[in-house]
Order: structure tokens, then C-alpha cells, then sequence
């Protein structure tokens, strides 16, 4: 393939996704990269580079759906979160291209997704450099930069970053905003045995997953507040955080009210009416109801959703607020 | 939840002189430019079980920043031997500026670098930055307070720049006036 077949493939991604060979394009690319070096052609090397990421990014947004329909959460996670790394080292090489290939679209749903997870602590390491070295002629890096490389930018058709070589633990932390969240803890599965278990609880993505046909379906979810009656709590724990969200006890915080504002979530899914209908209700999954809606300034319809609980705790079983229709 | 900022100021006994009397600053080099310096960024002495120096690893790049960027009557140096030169690298989304050590008449202008500098990441980054910065203003006299932020990345314009410049202006006028009633004396 030459390179404008890959970019027309590229940017077909939306129509072709299913049948196009990533694979077969990793491979062409890395021939078309490798002819570039050896005649010394940088630009050519670096829009390979370009274009190898733009693939990686498609395939791993494609792979993070599938895996969550499939309920793989966590291999979901890792392929967001691997489009996401991939995006922030391509931008500063390809922005003006960025709508183009979707990728404006992925990273907004990269997003989107992620802030569907239950994952809000993650283990993160800590560590003195003793040696770094710089990965293309892999000469010593100091306080100032031991050769003419920049850290960030593309030669011979591979980006420039240090390679730690020598090093020392220093800590293991829980921290909620990682570098790479790929470290996201789990429980072991006991005495013995290697293997960990999954107890999160991913009732907001799977809501949303199981409404979406395809990777393109829109939607969008908004974080509020809504007002609960006491009488909805009768059975919650006194001892245990308060659901509004306080982080305190809820018999020292809003136990003895009517009423309290609890964390709340609406997802609206983009959606094509038909014109004789233009209001529609319906029932989605047990105690949650959608319906149609014309938002202002937009022509077209969406589903808009109420009630579905805001997950904010690590694991365990939470506490939700009940559905509002 | 957002972090909320702090930011406290207290008395610092450790400036110019202290540091230059360290024993990993050997280079002559490197001690003719601490010498020199009245912008010197400083390591950590001690992390957790490790013996200092320890700088941040966010150090190289806001040095290269200062170095490329301020004006020439900032005379910025690095409180350590090349070869000694070692970083703390932390998993954390945390911008660890490091410690900074200044006249009090560079104080403005260095925080004022600093601020551009953090606007620098905040635009290249996805939000939730939180910066760590220390920064002792040494007067006139010798003597020194140190200012430390911990908080949002986008609050660090408006919260450190004009408390730093209220701390460096009285110092800066303090020191000179003690200064001249030592030279009246």
C-alpha cells in the first residue's frame, strides 16, 4: 500500500472499521518507514510515524468498545487509556489533521468513557534516576540535555524519550490523578493463588454500553444533583458515608433531614427520530425511563435519561440515588 | 474533588549562604556560577530513606525554561555537581517545580516566569494539575522567608504572584534599611 491508500483508509475509519486490516496497514507502514530512513527521507519517516500512530489510536478505540460490550472492562480501560497516551504524543505532530482521521472524536469519547469507570484510585510508583539516557543515539541525559534531541519529537521515524537505566524505588503510592492509569488495584483472590477479582462495580458503563450500537453512537452523561426524601433511606446504614456525599457518616450528616441533594447523573443518547413521532417514552432497564427530547439549538433528537446512579466509591457496594421519573 | 490550595510563609534560615557551602558542589565551575547566582534552584536533602541531593524531575525543564526566557539580569544556577545531579521521578499527574532560592528584587520576575511556565503545561496537559512549589526570598540583610504552594495548577498566577510580591517588596525595603544602619554604625 502506498501512503495514500493508508490515508484514505484512515480516514474512512467511521464506514470501514469493522473490515479494514490493521495488521496489513502496521505492516506497509513499516516498509514505507524503513525505505524512508534508508534514503535519509525524515519527513517521509515522520509521516509513517504519524501514520502508524493515527492506526494505533483507531485500533485501540475500536478495541476498548468491543471489549466492553463484551464486558472486559478492565482490557477496555487499558485500550482508552492507550489512546489516550497515543493521542497526547501524536498531537503536537499532526493537529491540523486531527478531524480528519476522528481524532478530535476519540479523544472526546475517550473521555466520555473513562469517566464511566468505577477506577478513582490507582497504585503509582515512585523512583530516584540514577541514568537516563536519551532512546535515539542513547547518550547520557543530564540537568541539561546531553545531545541535540528533543524529547517529544520524531527521528528516523521514531519519537525521541528517555530511557531510565538506572534507578531506585523509592515509594508506592495510592494517588487519584496517575500518569498512566493502567494501575488500577484489585483484589487478590486469595491466599495461594496469583490471579486477582474484579469486585468494581460498573453500573454506569454498562448502562451506557448496552444502549450504544456502534462506536459512533453519540451520547453525553452530566453530573448534577437532585433532591431525595428521607423516606428513600430508610434502610441505609447510619454508620455508613452519608449519601450525599459528604464523606462523613450519614448519622452525622444528613440523617435527621427531609430532604437532601445526592449526586446525580443524566445521559442523553444522540438519536434520529422518526418525524411522526416526535416524543417517545420509554422503559430502559429496571426503575429507569427515557425519553425523546428536541434540545434547544440542536435539530436533532435525543434520548434523555434520568435517575442513573453516580458511582463514586472504590469497589464495594454503594448506595444509590433512586430513579427521579 | 479540586484540590484546595495552601500556601504558607514562614522564616528560612537556609539561603545563598547555606547552600553554597555544600559538599556536592565541587565543580569549579558550578561553584563559580552559585557563586554568581541570584537565582539558585536546590535539591532535596533527604526523601523518604533517600539521601539528597534529590532534585524534581520537572528540574531540566524548568531550567531550560528559565535559561531560555529570562532576562539577562538573572543569573539562574543549579545547586549541584553534574555528576551527582539525581531525580525523583513520581508516578502522580503533579507539577514538583522544585525549591527555588532568590534575591528578594529577582523574586517577581522569577514568579512571574514560573507562572507562564506552569500556563505552558496546563495548555499541553488534561486538567487536574497540581503544582508544588517552594521558593525562599533571601533580602539584602541575609535573611530569608520561604513561600510554599500546593494546589491547583490554575490558581498559581493569582495566589503566589502578588503574596510573593507583598514578601519580596517589604524584605527587599527591610534588608536595605538594616543594611544601612549597619554601614551608619
Amino acid at each position: 500500500m502506498t501512503f495514500e491508500e493508508i490515508e484514505n483508509l484512515l480516514r474512512s475509519f467511521r464506514k470501514i472499521y469493522l473490515s479494514v486490516d490493521r495488521d496489513e496497514i502496521g505492516k506497509s507502514l513499516a516498509d514505507l518507514k524503513s525505505a524512508a530512513v534508508a534514503k535519509g527521507d525524515e519527513i517521509a519517516a515522520k509521516h509513517a510515524w504519524c501514520l502508524e500512530s493515527v492506526n494505533d489510536v483507531q485500533r485501540a478505540y475500536i478495541s476498548a468498545f468491543a471489549h466492553a460490550k463484551l464486558g472486559e472492562f478492565f482490557d477496555a480501560w487499558c485500550n482508552l487509556e492507550s489512546a489516550e497516551i497515543s493521542l497526547i504524543h501524536l498531537r503536537p505532530h499532526l493537529e491540523e489533521s486531527f478531524a480528519e482521521y476522528f481524532l478530535d472524536w476519540i479523544d472526546l469519547y475517550v473521555s466520555r468513557y473513562q469517566q464511566l469507570f468505577p477506577y478513582r484510585l490507582f497504585s503509582s510508583i515512585g523512583v530516584i534516576v540514577k541514568r537516563r539516557e536519551c532512546s535515539i543515539w542513547g547518550a547520557k541525559v543530564g540537568l541539561r540535555r546531553g545531545c541535540a534531541h528533543r524529547k517529544g519529537e520524531i527521528y528516523s521515524g521514531e519519537m525521541c524519550c528517555d530511557i531510565i537505566c538506572e534507578s531506585e524505588l523509592l515509594e508506592i503510592s495510592m494517588v487519584e490523578h496517575p500518569v498512566n492509569k493502567y494501575t488500577v488495584p484489585f483484589d487478590a483472590a486469595g491466599e495461594g493463588h496469583n490471579d486477582w477479582i474484579d469486585n468494581y462495580d460498573y453500573t454506569q458503563l454498562a448502562f451506557i454500553i448496552d444502549r450504544v450500537v456502534s462506536p459512533f453512537d453519540e451520547w453525553e452523561m452530566t453530573f448534577t444533583t437532585r433532591r431525595a426524601s428521607r423516606d428513600e433511606y430508610l434502610d441505609y446504614s447510619e454508620s455508613a458515608e452519608c449519601p450525599c456525599g459528604s464523606k462523613i457518616k450519614y448519622a452525622d450528616c444528613c440523617s435527621g433531614k427531609n430532604w437532601f441533594d445526592v449526586p446525580h447523573a443524566n445521559v442523553s443518547f444522540r438519536k434520529k427520530l422518526p418525524e411522526n413521532r416526535p416524543y417517545l417514552v420509554r422503559g430502559h432497564g429496571p426503575g429507569v425511563k427515557g425519553r425523546l427530547t428536541r434540545r434547544s439549538g440542536d435539530n436533532r433528537f435525543w434520548t434523555r435519561y434520568c435517575g442513573l446512579p453516580r458511582k463514586t466509591q472504590v469497589g464495594g457496594k454503594g448506595e444509590y440515588s433512586h430513579p427521579c421519573l | 474533588m479540586p484540590k484546595i490550595p495552601e500556601i504558607t510563609i514562614s522564616g528560612e534560615t537556609k539561603t545563598f549562604q547555606y547552600w553554597k557551602t555544600q559538599p556536592y558542589i565541587t565543580d569549579k565551575a558550578v561553584k563559580d556560577a552559585v557563586d554568581r547566582a541570584n537565582v539558585l534552584i536546590v535539591p532535596r536533602e533527604k526523601m523518604h530513606n533517600a539521601d539528597g541531593p534529590i532534585f524534581s524531575s520537572d528540574v531540566p525543564s524548568v531550567l531550560e525554561y528559565l535559561e531560555s526566557t529570562a532576562p539577562k539580569e538573572l543569573r539562574i544556577a543549579v545547586a549541584v555537581d553534574e555528576d551527582k545531579y539525581r531525580e525523583a521521578v513520581l508516578h502522580g499527574l503533579l507539577l514538583i517545580l522544585g525549591t527555588f532560592v532568590v534575591t528578594a528584587i529577582a523574586a517577581p520576575i522569577v514568579a512571574q516566569l514560573i507562572a507562564n511556565y506552569i500556563q505552558k503545561r496546563i495548555d499541553n496537559s488534561k486538567g487536574n494539575n497540581t503544582v508544588r512549589f517552594s521558593i525562599t526570598v533571601v533580602a539584602p540583610d541575609g535573611s530569608g522567608k520561604r513561600l510554599e504552594y500546593d494546589g491547583p495548577a490554575e490558581q498559581f498566577r493569582d495566589l503566589v504572584i502578588p503574596r510573593l510580591n507583598d514578601v519580596a517588596g517589604k524584605m527587599d525595603e527591610a534588608g536595605k534599611h538594616s543594611e544601612k544602619l549597619k554601614s551608619d554604625l
